[in-house]
C-alpha cells in the first residue's frame, strides 16, 4: 500500500535564528522534528512528544511554544528562535551565563528548553510566578533550586523580578 | 566520539552537545519496534506484508529472522536455573510492550507508518498481573517451570528466642509501588559497521558501556575487540540505563544485516511501558522489642514483582536481595531471619532505579520504629538512639553478614535532631492537630552500600558484573594528561572530580587534564556507573593510577636531576632535588620520558613513556549514611500534601567537590519526593499498562520542591584510598523514607494508617476512610 500522505509536500518560508529558509516538508512533520532534521538544529530536545516536559520549547514570534505540538507548516511566515540563536558571535547570552554560574544543569537535556522559555518571558514576575513558569519544565537531575536561582538572577538583572504582582486590583 | 570534557558545561547551555538522537551519519536508516499489545500469549503469526509495502520502508524483521544469527544470553540468578534472554519475542509475548518485530525505513516517520501496519496474531493466555496469581498460575517463561525467578533466605542469631522473649511484637506489611527512573533523555541506539564489518560501532545512551559491549558481542557471536560501544552525551540514567536492552542487540544486528547505519530513538510512551521498571516491593515484617524499646529480633519476607524476566546483567535478585539487607539499616539487631523472592509477572522487567531496593527496606524499618515507639510510649528520638549502632562497635557485622565501616551514626542523628529543631517541630505539629492543614513529621536514619565490588556481587549471585573500576592515565608528548576511566557520566560531572584528584596527586594544574569516559575502544574495562560507585570505587581507581604515575614521573625526574627518585620533591609543576638544588619543569620531565630514554636506559628504574593503569575492587562496600527530617503539610479536605521543610545530615566520607556533592543531594531529594508522593506505574488486572504518558506518570516539578537544608559530617572510610564513600543515592533514600514517614504521621493524626508509597491524595483518602469505617463498624 502506498500512502499518498508520504508524497504530499507543503512549502514553508520561515526565519530561524535570523536566517531565512525555504523548505518543502511533509504536512505532518512537527516543528521540533523539522528543526532537528531539516535544519540540523539539534539543540532543541524531545523529552516526551506529549507536551508535558518542556524540553522542546522554542520561541515563535518571541513567545515560548512546545515545538513537539506544532507542525512545521504552522510557522510559515513566522520567526523562530532556538537555543542556537541566543548567543551572539562568541558571547553567551546572559541567561546561559547565569545557568553556568548557578550550576543550574547536570545532564543538560532539559537545559535548552528552559533557557529559551525563560528568555521568552515578556513581563515582570514575582518569585512565585517564576517558580510557576519553571514548573512547566521537567528536570530530573537538579531538583530545580539552582535553576530558579539562575532564572531569578537573570530576571533581576533585567528589572523583571518584582516583589508584588504588578498591578493587581 | 568519546565523551571528552570540553570546558565547564558550556556546550550544554549552547545546545551543542551530541546526545544519541543528534547523531545522523550519511546513509542512516531508522528503526521502529513493533510491540505486543497483549500481556501474555502465544505468537501464532506475525503479518508483515502490509508494513513491507509502505513507501519508505526497506524491510521488516521478526524474531524468527534473528534466530540463526543471534544467540540467547544466559541470565543467572542464585538458586534458579539459568534463563535465556532473546531480544525479540519468538514464541510468546510476556508483557505489553515487549518487542516482537522491527521495521527499517528511510526516515523515522515511515518506520512508524510501517510499525502500525504489522499485525501480530496472538493467542492470549490468562494474564498474570500480580504476585499472588504468579505463584499459582502458569509459568511465564517457557524455559522455566516456575515464576519464582529468585529466592533466598538467611538467618543470623536466634530469632525464635528473640520473638518468644519479646515484650512487644509489631507486625506489618509495607509496599512501594512500581515506578520507573524516567531520565529526561529516553533510550537510543545508533549502530554501524565499517565496510568490511570488522568493527561494529554502537552509540548508545548507557551507564554500562563495557557490559553492553560484552552482551552484544556474545549475542552476535563475535569477538569483543570487534565491538566498540561509545556513550554520547547521556541525558540522565538513574539506573534505567544499566541493562543491556533488546533494542541495543537488535539495532546492532540490523547494522550488520542491512549494511547501513541504523538508528532507533525511543519515544516517551515506549520508555514508560517497555524500558525498565523498579521498586515494586512488599516487605512483610515483624520486629521484637523489649519493654524499653531495645530491638531483639527482626523477621522479614521481601517479595519483589520483577516483571516478565530477569534482566541482564543484574538479574531478578537485584531489588529483593538489596531490600532484605537494609531493613533497619544502621540499627543493632542481634537476631534476623530474612527471606527474599523475585517473582515474575506479565509486566515490564524490573531493573535499577536510584536507591535500588534500599528505600522499601528503610521505609519498612523506620515505620516499624514509629509504630513501636507509639506502642511502648517511648519517644521516637529515644527509640532510635537506643538502637543505633555506636561508633565504638564499628566496624559492625550484622547477623546477615554485612560489615558496616566505621562512622558516627549517633552524631548524624543528633545533628539532624538539633538542626531541624525537631522538638519545636513536634510542638508545632501538636498545636496543629485540629487545623484544616495538619503537620506531619518524619525522621529517619539510614545507611546504604556504595561501590559494590566483585566479592559482594558474587555473594549475591550476580556473575556478569565485573565489580571493579579502572583508569588509564596517559601523558602525551605535548604534556596533556589524559584520564581514561571505565565509568560513564550521565550528568554527574565525573570529570571535575577526576581532574581534582589527579591534579592533587600529581601537583599539576587542572587545566592540563582531560577526562575521557564511555568509549570501549580507549577506556579500560570496568563496571560502568551505578550504585553510587563514582565517589567510592571509580575515583579510587583514578587515584591509584595517579599514584603509579607519580612514581613513574619521579623516576624520570630523578634521571633528569641525577638523584634518587625518592629525593625528588614536586610542587607547582616543578621537580626539585633539595640536596643539589637542581630542578626542572613538568614539561621537561615529559620530554625526557619520551625522547631521552637512550640517555637514561642505563638507570635500571627508568621506563620510557608515561602510561599507567590502575584498578580498584572494593572487597567490602563502603556505607554512606545519613539522618533526614521532613515536615509535610496535609490538607484534611483535599488530601493534598506539600513538603514544608527538609533537613538532611549526610556523611559521604571525604568530599573533593562540595558543589557537586550538594547538587547530587538536592537532585536526589527531589527524585525521592517524587517516589514518595507522585510516581506510580499502573497495570490493571488484565495486565494492561495504564500509565503511558507524562500526564499519567507524575514526576516532581519546581512547584513541588522546597530548598533542602543540608549539612555534612565527614568520617573518612578506610575502605577507599581517599576515604570517599559516594553520594549519588543518599538523597533519594532519605527523601522517600522521611517524606513517607511524615505523611504517614499526618495520616495518623487524621485517624488512619498508611504503609504504602506513593502517598498520593487518592491513596491517603482511602487509608483514612478505611480506618474511619473500621471505627464505626
Amino acid at each position: 500500500m502506498t500512502d499518498d500522505r508520504r508524497h504530499q509536500r507543503v512549502s514553508v518560508s520561515v526565519t530561524v535564528n535570523g536566517f531565512e529558509h525555504e523548505l518543502d516538508v511533509e504536512p505532518r512533520i512537527t516543528l521540533a522534528d523539522s528543526l532537528r532534521s531539516d535544519l540540523q538544529l539539534t539543540g532543541t530536545h524531545l523529552g516526551c512528544e506529549q507536551g508535558a516536559c518542556g524540553a522542546c520549547t522554542v520561541l515563535v514570534d518571541d513567545l515560548p511554544v512546545r515545538s513537539c505540538l506544532m507542525f512545521m507548516f504552522q510557522v510559515d511566515g513566522r520567526n523562530v528562535t532556538t537555543i542556537e540563536g541566543l548567543a551572539s558571535e562568541n558571547e553567551l547570552h546572559e541567561l546561559q551565563r547565569s545557568f553556568l554560574q548557578s550550576r543550574a544543569l547536570q545532564c543538560g537535556f532539559c537545559t535548552p528548553g528552559l533557557i529559551v522559555g525563560i528568555v521568552g518571558l515578556d513581563r515582570k514576575l514575582t518569585k512565585e510566578e517564576v517558580r510557576d513558569y519553571v514548573g512547566g519544565h521537567i528536570c530530573r537531575c537538579t531538583g530545580y533550586d539552582s535553576i530558579l536561582k539562575a532564572a531569578e538572577e537573570y530576571l533581576s538583572g533585567r528589572q523583571m523580578l518584582v516583589e508584588e504582582p504588578p498591578d493587581e486590583s | 566520539m568519546s565523551h571528552r570534557e570540553d570546558g565547564p558545561k558550556r556546550n550544554l547551555v549552547e545546545g551543542r552537545a551530541a546526545y544519541v538522537a543528534d547523531l545522523a551519519p550519511p546513509g542512516t536508516l531508522y528503526a521502529a519496534f513493533v510491540r505486543s499489545v497483549n500481556p501474555f500469549g502465544s505468537i501464532r503469526h506475525i503479518d508483515i506484508s502490509e508494513a513491507s509495502r509502505v513507501d519508505g520502508v526497506r524491510k521488516v524483521f521478526t524474531g524468527a529472522d534473528l534466530a540463526n544469527s543471534v544467540r540467547s544470553l544466559p541470565i543467572v540468578a542464585p538458586g534458579q536455573p539459568a534463563q535465556t534472554w532473546f531480544p525479540l519475542a519468538t514464541n510468546r509475548v510476556r508483557y505489553v510492550g515487549e518487542p516482537l518485530a522491527v521495521v527499517v525505513a528511510d526516515d523515522p516517520y515511515a518506520a512508524e507508518d510501517g510499525a502500525e501496519l504489522v499485525f501480530a496474531d496472538i493467542e492470549p493466555f490468562s494474564p498474570i498481573a500480580s504476585v499472588a496469581s504468579a505463584l499459582t498460575g502458569q509459568s511465564i517463561n517457557a524455559d522455566l517451570d516456575t515464576n519464582i525467578l529468585f529466592e533466598t533466605h538467611k538467618t543470623g542469631g536466634d530469632p525464635d528466642k528473640a520473638f518468644s522473649d519479646a515484650a512487644v511484637v509489631i507486625e506489618r506489611s509495607f509496599q512501594q509501588a512500581r515506578q520507573t527512573p524516567l531520565p529526561l533523555e529516553t533510550r537510543g541506539v545508533l549502530a554501524s559497521t565499517d565496510i568490511y564489518n570488522q568493527t561494529l560501532t554502537i552509540h548508545t545512551s548507557t551507564q554500562i558501556p563495557h557490559i553492553v559491549r560484552t552482551g552484544i558481542a556474545k549475542s552476535l557471536d563475535r569477538p569483543e575487540t570487534t565491538v566498540r560501544v561509545v556513550t554520547p552525551q547521556v541525558g540522565g540514567g538513574f539506573g534505567l540505563k544499566t541493562q543491556v536492552f533488546p533494542e541495543e542487540v537488535v539495532v546492532s544486528w540490523l547494522a550488520v544485516e542491512v549494511g547501513r547505519p541504523i538508528k532507533w530513538i525511543e519515544d516517551r510512551r515506549e520508555n514508560l511501558i517497555a524500558s525498565g521498571h523498579a521498586h515494586e516491593v512488599t516487605v512483610d515484617a515483624r520486629i521484637a522489642s523489649d519493654s524499653s524499646g531495645r530491638l531483639l529480633g527482626l523477621d522479614i519476607a521481601v517479595t519483589a514483582d520483577v516483571g516478565a524476566y530477569s534482566i541482564y546483567p543484574f538479574s531478578a535478585s537485584l531489588e529483593p536481595m538489596t531490600t532484605a539487607g537494609f531493613v533497619l539499616a544502621g540499627y543493632r539487631i542481634p537476631s534476623i531471619r530474612m527471606r527474599a523472592r523475585g517473582v515474575a509477572t506479565n509486566k515490564c522487567p524490573s531493573g535499577a532505579y536510584r536507591g535500588v531496593g534500599i528505600p522499601p527496606g528503610v521505609f519498612a524499618g523506620e515505620r516499624m520504629l514509629e509504630l513501636l515507639s507509639k506502642e511502648l510510649g517511648v519517644d521516637r528520638i529515644d527509640i532510635r538512639k537506643r538502637n543505633l549502632v555506636s561508633s565504638d562497635e564499628m566496624p559492625y557485622r550484622t547477623p546477615l553478614g554485612a560489615e558496616w565501616d566505621k562512622g558516627d551514626y549517633h552524631e548524624a542523628f543528633s545533628q539532624v535532631v538539633e538542626r531541624s529543631d525537631l522538638r519545636q517541630l513536634e510542638a508545632e505539629r501538636d498545636q496543629r492537630r485540629e487545623s484544616a492543614v495538619v503537620l506531619g513529621l518524619g525522621v529517619v536514619f539510614f545507611n546504604e552500600h556504595s561501590g559494590t565490588g566483585s566479592a559482594a556481587y558474587r555473594a549475591r549471585g550476580v556473575t556478569i558484573v565485573p565489580g571493579f573500576d579502572a583508569a588509564r592515565i596517559v601523558v602525551d608528548p605535548d604534556g596533556r594528561v589524559l584520564v581514561y576511566a571505565s565509568s560513564a557520566d550521565a550528568g554527574q560531572d565525573h570529570a571535575a572530580a577526576f581532574r581534582s584528584a589527579v591534579s592533587s596527586e600529581l601537583s599539576i594544574t587542572q587545566t592540563r587534564i582531560d577526562v575521557i569516559e564511555g568509549d570501549t575502544a580507549t577506556c579500560p574495562a570496568g563496571s560502568g556507573t551505578f550504585a553510587s560507585r563514582m565517589g567510592s570505587s571509580q575515583l579510587s581507581a583514578v587515584v591509584l593510577a595517579a599514584r603509579k604515575l607519580r612514581k613513574r614521573l619521579n623516576v624520570v625526574a630523578g634521571a633528569v636531576l641525577d638523584c634518587a627518585p625518592t629525593n625528588v620533591v614536586v610542587a607547582d609543576m616543578r621537580y626539585r632535588d633539595p640536596s643539589s638544588g637542581r630542578n626542572c619543569s613538568f614539561d621537561e620531565v615529559v620530554a625526557a620520558a619520551h625522547l631521552r630514554s637512550a640517555a637514561f636506559a642505563p638507570r635500571s628504574d627508568f621506563e620510557p613513556g608515561l602510561e599507567v593503569q590502575g584498578s580498584f575492587d572494593l572487597p567490602l562496600p563502603t556505607y554512606p549514611y545519613g539522618a533526614h527530617v521532613a515536615a509535610v503539610e496535609l490538607d484534611r479536605e483535599t488530601f493534598q500534601v506539600k513538603v514544608q521543610r527538609y533537613i538532611g545530615v549526610e556523611d559521604c566520607g571525604r568530599v573533593l567537590n562540595e558543589d557537586a556533592v550538594h547538587e547530587q543531594l538536592v537532585g536526589a531529594i527531589s527524585m525521592g519526593i517524587g517516589n514518595a508522593l507522585l510516581e506510580e506505574i499502573h497495570y490493571d488486572e488484565e495486565g494492561q499498562i495504564r500509565t503511558s504518558t507524562l500526564l499519567d506518570y507524575l514526576v516532581p516539578l519546581a512547584t513541588d520542591m522546597i530548598t533542602p537544608e543540608l549539612h555534612r559530617i565527614e568520617h573518612r572510610t578506610d575502605r577507599t584510598p581517599l576515604g570517599t564513600r559516594g553520594v549519588g543515592e543518599a538523597g533519594t533514600i532519605g527523601a522517600i523514607c522521611s517524606v513517607g514517614l511524615a505523611v504517614a504521621d499526618a495520616i495518623s493524626i487524621l485517624g488512619g494508617e498508611m504503609n504504602r508509597l506513593p502517598m498520593s491524595p487518592g491513596a491517603i483518602y482511602t487509608a483514612i476512610s478505611k480506618s474511619r469505617q473500621g471505627t464505626y463498624s
